[in-house]
């Protein structure tokens, strides 16, 4: 059963259509790997679908309902969970606040944060111990770290991950891919944008290749050996 | 001590109220990032629906008051925050400056219409009875002012401490990730709004009994509360508090003193405006940051396209210039000679607000003592032109003082800066022997030039013309030589500049110091036309609507100044009827505040009339547009 469905989904910034029909299909419980090389529409695609950009034509369909016209919010309570590229952390807040506004808690002091943080803490002990620091203080990998709670804190049925190892040193990226395959074992499905291209077809289930807003290779990933997937990077990138 | 314990009492009761509207001031400004210029517009035309409903209705007044502050000023807030600010997602902090400025002379012009000028007298609702603590007899009301302010203030910070805090503090730290997390940031966004326009309300209904309800002097005084926010340096709520009951004291106490001193009688209420004006200048820098990132620039950033000189143009206004004296009446002609003064007015403003985006807001400062100027160095038998000189070069260091916040602020903290300063100048220095010496009037006499007498209207209107196109060609030659570029280009990028070795501060006090000399000069020129100066056509609110004109018009180029100056002098000259005369203001106010963020106000519309864009910003329903427009810029 598809747990996400685009159909012909077109969006863009202001005049400039970025992504040109989109038709891509994420089933309950499995893993998708998106890939593309640099502007090839990979970001856009996911604030798309999160409601961050609006969808200029086509539509978003998620558990069997249209919400293509949704706001980020309305689209985030029904379960689509976006960790945006960069550091999706409120800097200025501490790492319990961060929880707090995660978990969509009353307060500091309430059940659902205790079990946010035992959530949180439990997959990334480190966070436990910085709880009241202020989240921008913390390295990069912890932010990353933080950032992916959200995934784990809200019952999300679908992640949405754009590039989550970008710029992280190699054990933290081995953290994030652990992390990854523990959200699979849930029964959650992810759309993952990825720049460890090996890596991430390791772990999918399906693979898309994106280019120049229109996807240009659906497959399994046994059909795509570790070459033809070059070659297609390359053909888009000359 | 015993003599000051009764003025400390009534300060407290003072700086209670404006503690009311700073810390709704704060408020909003924290959670949204908007400063709400407007804020005391807003109390004000709450507090007359309060009058309304209670003396006109005849409703209990606990129950005018709740409608005034639960129903009438949240709705403001809501339509204020959903139907003027979303729409502005992405654009720079001046932008927001205008559309809240526009937003006050708008609303004060309304109210104006609608309640016609005099003050309304409200019956006292709070106790009147005393009672006595060691030293002193303590009013009920102003016990209960002080009780008032303090549940408020308690209640804000608890408020804060709850989820609603910090789902605020998110929304300000990033609005999308809070999106993200399934914050409704527009739902936090206007809840802000609705605390900080209830907060306005409340403070305008409590002084009504104190002061009366009346347009001008109730967005006046909430506007007092800019100082107390100012010391909480706009997001502390404690200092705040602490700050406005520092001020009314303060302020209480100094009318004491200016019992002794009479030539300070400004001083009292100045205070408010000298700490405004002082913790902006003399904090250390980078203290006042602005909260919001709105600073991304939107495609085709505001303003910045004319750089050519216009040759056409000025030469045509000369032609024109030349030709219309022989078809006006002299009514008229004496019009078109003040037209002629404010273009020069306009088109220095527009040096500021247009070409560098730095809303300036004490512009009306430099023409008023301009004018003074000029008639006291001529009472002391300087020779005219030798006069009209000197009194802009006067002016100069005075511009150069107003650019020390401008090297220092930027956006929305310059023009609080400005803006405090004008109303320090209008309350201290226009009565000093440096400004009217303590007349209401100055009169200035036309003088004979190398023997032609400009006694005549007509040989006047030439003078002024001559020197108003000298003002403007040099105007225009800064505008497209190295300075003029300087300057857009900080506008553009001041870190950008700095990289490239640029030093900042030389091109900000220049321009200042230039705008201030030209203001001075049409100031003279101005008080030379109606024999006189009067201190009251030179009121600092003046500068406020000047923008908001000028910012109608085209704030860019010299079409917009000239624009300007015939649609505010001449317009209501030519329709004489009361109607027109009165909603010219509230025309300025909405026009600016939809036309804040045009390339270049109505000349920008004519020269290149782009409608669909037009349509798009001013238009709320597409505000994911804009919003995507704004994650461009981001991204890329």
């Amino acid at each position: 059963m598809a747990l996400l469905e685009l159909r012909q989904l077109r969006s863009g910034y202001g005049r400039a259509e970025t992504i040109r029909s989109v038709d891509l299909v994420v089933p309950s419980a499995s893993t998708v790997v998106l890939l593309g090389p640099n502007g090839a529409g990979k970001t856009t695609l996911l604030k798309t679908i999160a409601g961050l950009v609006a969808a200029t034509g086509g539509e978003i369909r998620f558990q069997d309902q249209a919400l293509t016209r949704a706001s980020a919010h309305r689209r985030a309570r029904r379960g689509i969970c976006l960790i945006p590229e960069g550091r999706g952390i409120f800097r200025r807040l501490s790492v319990r606040e961060n929880l707090v506004v995660q978990a969509d808690a009353r307060g500091l002091h309430q059940p659902p944060v205790t079990r946010a943080v035992e959530r949180a803490a439990g997959l990334f002990p480190v966070l436990g111990r910085r709880l009241d620091q202020p989240a921008g203080t913390l390295s990069g990998g912890e932010q990353q770290m933080l950032a992916l709670a959200r995934a784990f804190v809200t019952d999300a049925p679908l992640i949405l991950a754009d590039e989550l190892s970008m710029g992280l040193a190699p054990v933290v990226v081995d953290q994030i891919f652990d992390a990854i395959g523990v959200l699979r074992s849930e029964g959650r499905s992810v759309l993952l944008v990825e720049q460890y291209v090996e890596r991430a077809v390791a772990v999918a289930d399906y693979v898309y290749i994106l280019n120049k807003g229109r996807v240009v290779f659906t497959g399994l990933p046994a059909e795509c050996s570790s070459s033809a997937v070059f070659a297609r990077y390359l053909q888009g990138a000359a | 001590m015993r003599d000051y314990l009764p003025y400390i009492v009534v300060g407290l009761g003072a700086g209670s109220v404006y503690a009311i509207a700073a810390m709704g001031l704060v408020v909003t400004y924290k959670t949204s990032g908007v400063f709400n210029f407007a804020h005391g517009a807003v109390g004000m035309a709450a507090t007359f629906a309060f009058y309304s409903l209670r003396v006109d209705a005849g409703w209990p007044t606990w129950l005018a008051a709740a409608v005034a502050v639960l129903a009438v000023a949240p709705a403001m807030g809501v339509a204020i925050d959903r139907l003027l600010l979303r729409r502005l997602v992405g654009a720079p902090s001046s932008s927001y400056v205008v559309v809240s400025l526009g937003l006050l002379v708008a609303l004060q012009g309304l109210f104006l219409v609608i309640y016609g000028p005099a003050t309304r007298r409200v019956e006292p609702f709070l106790p009147q009875s005393t009672f006595r603590l060691p030293g002193v007899n303590v009013g009920w009301d102003q016990a209960l002012l002080v009780v008032i302010a303090a549940a408020s203030g308690l209640g804000l910070a608890l408020f804060f401490r709850t989820r609603f805090g910090i789902l605020t503090r998110a929304v300000v730290d990033d609005r999308d990730l809070s999106e993200l997390s399934r914050v409704n940031a527009g739902g936090v966004t206007s809840a802000s709004w609705v605390i900080g326009c209830s907060f306005a309300a409340l403070s305008g209904v409590l002084l009504s009994p104190l002061l009366g309800v009346d347009a001008v002097i109730l967005t006046l005084l909430v506007i007092q509360a800019f100082g107390a926010a100012a010391v909480g340096r706009l997001v502390s709520l404690p200092l705040t508090y602490a700050g406005a009951l520092a001020i009314g004291v303060a302020a209480s106490l100094s009318t004491k003193f200016v019992v002794d001193h009479p030539s300070l009688q400004g001083l009292p209420s100045s205070l408010p405006f000298i700490v405004l004006f002082a913790v902006l200048v003399f904090s250390r820098r980078g203290k006042f940051a602005e909260v919001s990132r709105t600073d991304l620039r939107v495609g085709g950033s505001v303003g910045l396209a004319v750089s050519r000189f216009p040759t056409r143009l000025l030469v045509g206004l000369a032609v024109l210039g030349v030709v219309l004296p022989g078809r006006l009446d002299s009514g008229r002609l004496l019009t078109a000679t003040a037209v002629v003064a404010f273009a020069l007015i306009f088109s220095s403003l527009g040096l500021l607000v247009g070409m560098s985006r730095q809303v300036s807001l004490c512009h009306v400062v430099f023409v008023a003592l301009g004018a003074t100027t000029l008639a006291r160095l001529l009472d002391g038998g300087v020779p005219y032109l030798l006069a009209l000189l000197l009194a802009g070069l006067i002016l100069v260091p005075v511009g150069a003082v107003v650019a020390i916040p401008a090297i220092r602020l930027s956006g929305l903290f310059l023009a609080l800066a400005t803006f405090g300063f004008g109303v320090l100048a209008q309350n201290l220095v226009y009565q000093t022997k440096a400004g009217f010496g303590g007349k209401a009037i100055l009169t200035i006499s036309r003088p004979d030039l190398f023997g032609v007498s400009l006694r005549g209207d007509e040989a006047y209107y030439f003078f002024v013309l001559l020197v108003v196109l000298a003002g403007l060609v040099a105007i225009e030659v800064v505008r497209v030589t190295r300075l003029g570029r300087i300057l857009r280009a900080l506008a553009d990028s001041p870190v950008a500049m700095q990289s490239l070795g640029i030093n900042p501060v030389v091109p900000r006090v220049l321009v200042f110091c230039f705008t201030a000399f030209l203001g001075a000069v049409a100031g003279g020129l101005l008080g030379t036309l109606t024999l006189s100066v009067n201190a009251q056509t030179f009121d600092f609110f003046q500068s406020l609507l000047w923008v908001t004109v000028l910012v109608t018009a085209g704030p860019s180029s010299l079409a917009g100044a000239v624009t300007a100056a015939v649609a505010l002098v001449w317009v209501p000259t030519v329709f004489t009827s009361r109607t027109v005369v009165q909603w010219q203001p509230v025309a300025f106010g909405v026009a600016a505040i939809f036309l804040a963020q045009s390339r270049n106000g109505l000349v920008g519309l004519v020269r290149r009339p782009d409608f669909k864009r037009l349509a798009e910003r001013t238009s709320w329903r597409l505000g994911s547009v804009r919003r995507a427009e704004r994650l461009e810029e981001a991204a890329g």
